[in-house]
């Protein structure tokens, strides 16, 4: 099982902590990121601040296509979005203290002016692989792989 | 497959990190409403509006962003988000 969180100064969204790796980023390093668990989102999302303060990528190299060996851009409920896509493996932490991984791909967002203060989104490309249990009234948040 | 991974930060020093906003929040939005905010050893050292002044006044003081400080941006809002 794996126990995410309601942050109480982010009310009403579940977090849960992943670790990372993302070799055109990261190289071999892996870093934690927490994201917010959509499942409206088709797939995971690094959002700038997270970008930043986790991995390290430079705002420069965030703002550079060319830097990136593919850029796509998607719809959502605030407008169209470049997202530079790159390979990445995901590792879960279970209660027993071992991490489980899967390997997929991250996208990552381009600076803009509307997405620095946007969590980044586990969405369902990750979300796909659990049995989810959210408590609202509880502010309690469970995976576990069926 | 499980295997064995210690991300940077760790798991327990994530869930810490998260804890220290969390203590903080209320003292840090009276004096940094709508601000992105840098801390380093659990003092603020910067704060700024934007994400890009930030950085360039954490780097101005010659610290790395991702491994010197941590960063959160502090807001009085509900959370309301559509994505």
């Amino acid at each position: 099982m794996i126990r995410g969180f309601f942050d109480p100064e982010r009310p009403p969204h579940p977090f849960v902590t992943v670790a990372v790796n993302i070799p055109a980023a990261t190289g071999e390093e892996w870093v934690s990121i927490e994201f917010l668990v959509d499942t409206g989102a088709s797939h995971t999302c690094l959002h700038p601040l997270d970008s930043v303060r986790r991995v390290g990528i430079s705002l420069g190299r965030l703002r550079d296509a060319s830097a990136w060996p593919r850029a796509i851009v998607t719809g959502g409920v605030g407008g169209a979005a470049t997202y530079f896509v790159c390979e990445a493996t995901y590792g879960f932490r279970h209660d027993d203290g071992e991490v489980e991984t899967f390997a997929g791909d991250i996208w990552i967002a381009e600076l803009s002016a509307g997405n620095q203060r946007i969590p980044s989104l586990l969405g369902w490309d990750l979300l796909k692989h659990f049995l989810m249990d959210v408590d609202g009234p509880a502010q309690e948040l469970t995976l576990r792989r069926p | 497959m499980a295997v064995f991974i210690v991300p940077e930060p760790t798991f327990e020093e994530s869930a810490a990190i998260r804890n220290f906003w969390t203590a903080h929040h209320r003292e840090f939005l009276e004096r940094y409403p709508e601000q992105f905010v840098a801390v380093r050893e659990g003092e603020v050292i910067v704060a700024a509006s934007d994400l890009d002044d930030l950085v360039a006044k954490i780097r101005h003081l010659r610290l790395d962003p991702r491994t010197d400080v941590d960063i959160e941006f502090i807001t009085g809002g509900t959370g309301s988000l559509l994505l």
